[in-house]
């Protein structure tokens, strides 16, 4: 039994390594999980026949049979599945790159795997969101550059065997990568490390110009989607609800930097909001949720407004209220897609939009879209502001808001047209009318709409996520009341809000999320799929829209914390969550920001200082001196920039010195051998002064003769030119032998071309 | 000339050299091309579609290919190599060259570095490179490489390149040490099938009684010796080389001292129909008028360029007369004979016979310099020699192909020399007397003949 070589565990490393990333982000399609099988598959497959000294499993004809057989895959995924063209792409490439683990390894097979699995780490790069893309890239610069390395001496080795004459170069196998020493691991780590560095300086770095440089798909539909939540609230369709664990956003809430924990241990970020419960009609079936105000929208472009906010209460003082509650939102690009901004209620600005490509903010009555004309592909960051409490101001704001919209009183829409058993469903809540009292009264609104919400969170309704299939022309709110009982979120929530509306209570069905996922470790809200909402509002005077939840209890999941597997769960989320927002998200303000804080943490020891001299001086000072207070951290961390700084300065400036030194000296060398070349061309004018003037006489060179040649041949036919085959010898002695003319020899040529310009051909033919 | 004749036996090494300069030597390979394009296109893509992560990719991969440009640089730096070369070497068997490569570092290792000679751009001699995977601060390797020289002459070495592609074969860099030698390569030397002075078909064989005597009395024993680049393979020692483990030739003597003077024409003079009437050598006659004299320049023009075609026939039929030459040359020495050389080239050669190992290599020496451009016929040559203690002894002519100069040669030589025999390419006995080392120069020149 062999040992398994040590590059064969390096190319499945990094081939594993590669394909997690894929798999997570396709983990929705369920399919990329099977490429990662397959993989770990052949690499195990084909380690146990390199073990056992065995043949491989793939020869040469079936190799090539399992590459066309993975490119007719990929032509399927194009044509008929219609995937994304780089993931179908990594398919592709993963198939190859298993099948090279089944084959007999040879460089030329390392090659390609090598490029193959950049082309996959690209792949990666574009289409994953997780934090575990930084331990494959700390995969790569390690064990990749130790990969590459090997292979270049192997490839190096063979290169040089194959040039001794009559020795048939070695097949390139295995034994050529294991009898050679390879550098230590520290050689591979400072590569890496360089590397490393290198990339977070670009990284931080290059300018950020705006996405599509080269161009950019337009949007389907314009708008930002934070709710996962279709646009039509159809109710008689619905599918059954799947709990979604992917990622929608994460949220920071503080009340003017203290933490904000929720109301009951969750957030409501409240997203559209549906006055009317109408039947579709005119022929078609179905029953729905509408807005009533749906024409009423304004639209505000940032860039007429001139600020770089969006104040969407503009009647309201934040200054005067009881505190604002700060929302930082990191929203995923994948959950960009349907254009509605959810927010505590009530949103009265926001700002610190990441991408300026949404510039406009389309307002509703009580709702509100940013706008984006092209699709956002990375993380969205920005700031929402609420007030903490519903104050009388609010109130007050809230409602000339509305005025100025045009909508002045509110009102109760009971569903049109009448639910066919509207009178049984009057029936149940005529007691609960009863027992509040006139309606018209705020506390009585409150105690009814209380009733409601125990008597729906009350045993004899079920919570379900697999709603019972209902006929074409049932009506679910009926269904659900009068027959089933059982139902999901909407059911619930709109079965309270018609019950409502039916009693003569203005109540609207709201959607958004309800988020009770929070992380201590990072301070967030951890927003995913399954936390998709719906509840109700109901219209209290001087209280505004006043929420109730009446979905039962025991389907509001409470995250369990204090457990070792939620701690570590919390703390993967509180990594991705500073993933998400210093990486995915980064942009130039973030880097902006970022340089700030940096600069100010540094000038802390010479906050006094205002010239680069006194700020040097100080902080060199500080290093000794301790004047500051400070941990023994930001102490240690000073010391360390510190010495980076010096080590940088130095190994600049020997650069710098290294490199003007060898100008210099490249400089005065050019200059010396022209000024030398430009003598020696001085010195060569004189024969092409007899060139001229011979030509003038009627005597030219020859193409196919040498000077010296034509000068002995002009001689020899006239003794008055003898002196022409000095020039010649002089003039190659000048050119070709670097001599310089002496000033008697110039002077000779001097008068031999003076008599020369004295003479025609006549003179020339007489003997 | 005898002290560069003493040193040719021995290896020279090459002193100080110039050295080029290593940022100069830096250039791109295939593969950090196609490299550099991804990376570009990574980052353009990033620009594109505004991906952090491919930003991060694109600076990494940028650190890389930096380092890959940084790394081969510092690894020829500081290092030296020295060459150890033999003078001279025989054409068609390989040859050892000797690298010493020094490292002057102080404190890390130098990787990857590949040793060869410096091309020359011709075809006069094939080198192999050697590779050290790493080269320890401070130390120093010896390479042994392979080469081979499969033509006769002087092979120019312009110096030795060393280079590196370390880490990741993007960019590599490379140093030339100047280092000028020069390689002497003899002729190859083959055997011969059997003694061409006992043919009967050769018309100047000796009597066959004559054949047995000397063939009793021939040469004796003398002794061992090792085997040197040049000798016969005729009289290796195979037993005890085997036992001793390296090649042992027997030396032997004569019983009885012969002369023998090898004549050489490789390049025979061309002679033209016109010339049946004249003998070899003497001009041609044309009238003093005009269009005599227009035919007499034609010709003569017509005649060099004739001349020239000869001079540059293909090799095998030139290269395998000499390569005759040179075996008689080392057979006729091995058996205590003393032997002389005259040779019509472009700088005629006549040695007085001689013997012992330093004539060997000067006989040698000569035949591996030959070049083509004889001014004078062979029989002007001939005629022109006179030895100070007469023509004693045998001549061997050995010619590319036969003509009347030729002929008046050997009747000449017949006359003044105790024997002569010529061995001409392209008659059939060539093949029959002569096997030429490893095949080389094989089949009678006979479709070559008229140029």
């Amino acid at each position: 039994m062999s040992r398994i070589p040590v590059i064969f565990v390096e190319k499945a490393i990094l081939l594993i390594a590669a394909v997690v990333p894929l798999a997570q982000a396709e983990a929705q399609a369920g399919g990329a999980w099977w490429y990662l099988a397959g993989s770990i598959l052949a690499i195990v497959v084909g380690g146990w026949t390199l073990a056992r000294n065995r043949e491989p499993l793939l020869g040469p004809v079936l190799s090539r049979a399992v590459v066309l057989g993975a490119f007719g895959l990929l032509v399927y995924e194009f044509v008929w599945l219609r995937s994304i063209h780089v993931v179908a792409l990594s398919h592709f490439m993963i198939v190859v790159c298993a099948s090279k683990f089944l084959q007999r390894q040879t460089l030329r097979d390392d090659a390609l795997f090598a490029i193959l699995c950049l082309l996959l780490l690209v792949v990666a790069a574009i289409v994953s969101g997780n934090a575990i893309f930084m331990i494959v890239v700390l995969v790569y610069v390690t064990i990749g550059l130790d990969l590459l390395i090997r292979f270049n001496l192997s490839l190096e080795r063979t290169r040089a065997a194959q040039t001794l004459p009559a020795i048939q170069a070695a097949p390139a196998g295995i034994a050529a990568y294991e009898n050679s020493p390879v550098p230590s691991g520290s050689v591979v780590a400072t590569m890496a490390l360089c590397a490393l560095l290198f990339g977070v300086a670009v990284f931080t770095f290059c300018p950020r110009f705006g996405a599509g440089m080269f161009g950019r798909p337009e949007l389907r539909r314009s708008g930002l989607a934070v709710t996962g939540l279709s646009e039509d609230f159809l109710l008689d369709n619905i599918a059954p609800v799947t709990e979604s664990e992917r990622p929608v956003m994460r949220v920071q809430v503080d009340i003017d930097g203290t933490p904000y924990a929720g109301e009951d241990k969750a957030l409501y970020l409240r997203g559209r909001v549906y006055d009317v419960y109408a039947g579709k009609g005119l022929g078609r079936q179905g029953w729905e949720w509408q807005r009533f105000a749906r024409g009423r929208i304004r639209s505000y472009d940032r860039e007429e407004l001139g600020e770089d906010e969006f104040n969407l209460l503009p009647e309201y003082d934040r200054s005067a209220g009881e505190g604002m509650l700060n929302q930082h939102y990191t929203i995923e690009a994948g959950a960009l897609s349907d254009p509605v901004l959810c927010a505590l209620y009530p949103p009265v600005a926001v700002s610190s939009i990441s991408s300026e490509e949404l510039d406009v903010i389309d307002k509703g009555v009580d709702d509100q879209c940013l706008r984006a004309r092209h699709a956002i592909r990375r993380p969205l960051r920005l700031t929402i502001q609420s007030p903490a409490a519903m104050t009388p101001a609010v109130v007050e704001a809230l409602q000339a808001e509305r005025e100025r919209s045009g909508h002045r009183s509110i009102l109760a829409h009971p569903p049109e047209p009448p639910l066919p058993r509207e009178d049984e469903i009057r029936q149940r809540i005529a007691p609960f009318i009863e027992a509040a009292g006139p309606l018209d009264v705020p506390e009585n609104r409150i105690k009814f709409a209380r009733s409601l919400v125990e008597w729906l969170q009350s045993p004899r309704f079920a919570y379900t996520l697999t709603p019972p299939t209902l006929g074409p022309r049932t009506e679910p709110i009926c269904d659900f009341l009068l027959r089933h009982r059982s139902g999901s979120c909407q059911h619930f929530a709109s079965a309270m809000a018609v019950m409502c509306q039916l009693a003569g209570v203005p109540a609207r069905l709201v959607s958004g999320y309800r988020c009770d996922s929070y992380n201590e470790t990072g301070g967030f809200w951890s927003v995913r799929g399954k936390h998709a909402h719906a509840w109700v509002e109901v219209y209290i005077p001087g209280q505004d829209w006043v929420r109730f939840d009446p979905t039962p209890i025991s389907a509001n999941r409470q995250a369990v914390l204090g457990s070792w597997l939620s701690r570590l769960r919390n703390y993967g989320e509180y990594i991705q969550f500073t993933w998400g927002n210093f990486v995915l998200a980064y942009d130039a303000d973030l880097r902006q920001d970022l340089l700030s804080r940096f600069s100010e943490w540094l000038m802390r020891p010479a906050h006094n200082q205002s010239t680069v001299l006194g700020i040097v001086t100080a902080f060199v000072y500080e290093l000794f001196a301790w004047r500051v207070q400070m941990s023994w951290r930001d102490r240690l961390l000073y010391w360390i920039f510190a010495l980076l700084i010096v080590a940088l300065v130095v190994l600049i400036g020997y650069v710098v010195v290294v490199v003007t030194w060898r100008s210099v000296r490249w400089l005065r060398q050019l200059i010396l051998s022209r000024r030398a070349g430009w003598q020696r061309a001085g010195d060569a004018v004189f024969y092409y002064r007899l060139c001229r003037r011979l030509s003038a006489l009627g005597l030219r060179r020859r193409p196919d003769q040498t000077p010296a040649e034509f000068a002995a041949d002009v001689a020899a036919r006239h003794p008055a030119l003898r002196p022409a085959t000095e020039v010649v010898s002089a003039y190659y002695g000048v050119i070709y032998g670097n001599h310089s003319l002496s000033p008697d020899r110039r002077q000779a040529f001097e008068e031999f071309l003076h008599k020369l310009n004295g003479l025609d051909r006549a003179a020339l033919e007489t003997p | 000339m005898g002290s560069q004749m003493s040193a040719l036996a021995d290896k020279h090494e090459s002193g100080p050299s110039r050295r080029s300069s290593a940022l100069a030597g830096l250039r791109i390979t295939f593969s950090g091309l196609l490299c550099l394009a991804i990376v570009l296109l990574v980052g353009l893509a990033a620009l594109n579609i505004e991906a952090n992560l491919l930003f991060l990719l694109f600076g990494i991969s940028l650190g890389v290919v930096i380092l890959s440009a940084i790394c081969p640089v510092l690894m020829v730096r500081k290092v030296d190599v020295e060459r150890i070369a033999p003078m001279a070497v025989v054409a068609g068997r390989s040859f050892t060259l000797a690298y010493l490569v020094r490292s002057r570092r102080a404190w890390c290792r130098a990787w990857s570095l590949l040793v060869g000679e410096i091309p020359t751009g011709s075809q006069s001699a094939r080198f192999s490179s050697g590779f050290i995977t790493a080269l320890g601060a401070g130390d120093e390797r010896r390479l042994e490489l392979p080469a081979l020289c499969p033509n006769r002459g002087l092979v120019a070495l312009k110096g030795v390149r060393v280079s590196s592609r370390f880490p990741f074969g993007l960019f590599f860099c490379s140093v030339d040490f100047y280092l000028p030698g020069e390689l002497i390569v003899y002729p190859a030397v083959g055997r011969f099938r059997r003694d061409p002075w006992r043919d009967r078909r050769m018309p100047d064989s000796p009597a066959p009684h004559q054949l047995r005597r000397q063939s009793n009395d021939h040469e004796e024993f003398y002794g061992v010796r090792e085997y040197r680049p040049g000798d016969n393979l005729r009289w290796i020692h195979w037993r005890r080389s085997a036992r001793l483990g390296e090649l042992i030739v027997r030396e032997n003597t004569p019983a009885r001292t012969q002369q023998l003077t090898i004549v050489l024409d490789p390049w025979p003079e061309f002679e033209s129909p016109e010339d049946s009437s004249s003998g070899p050598g003497q001009p041609l006659s044309g009238s003093p008028s005009p269009p005599g004299r227009l035919l007499n320049r034609l010709s003569a023009s017509w005649r060099s360029r004739q001349q020239r075609s000869i001079n540059t026939w293909p090799d095998d039929a030139v290269e395998g007369t000499i390569s005759l030459a040179a075996t008689a040359v080392c057979d006729a020495l091995e058996r205590g004979h003393r032997v002389g050389l005259i040779a019509r080239a472009g700088a005629p050669v006549v040695i007085a016979p001689s013997g012992g190992r330093s004539h060997r290599q000067r006989l040698l020496h000569e035949l591996a310099l030959l070049k083509p451009g004889a001014a004078q016929s062979l029989d002007q040559l001939v005629s022109r020699i006179r030895w100070s203690g007469g023509w004693h002894g045998r001549c061997l002519i050995c010619a590319t192909h036969h003509n009347r100069t030729l002929e008046h040669v050997l009747r000449l030589l017949t006359v003044r020399a105790e024997s002569a025999i010529a061995i001409i390419g392209d008659s059939e006995n060539f093949e029959k007397l002569f096997e030429a080392p490893s095949g080389r120069f094989t089949g009678p020149v006979a479709a070559r003949r008229s140029p």
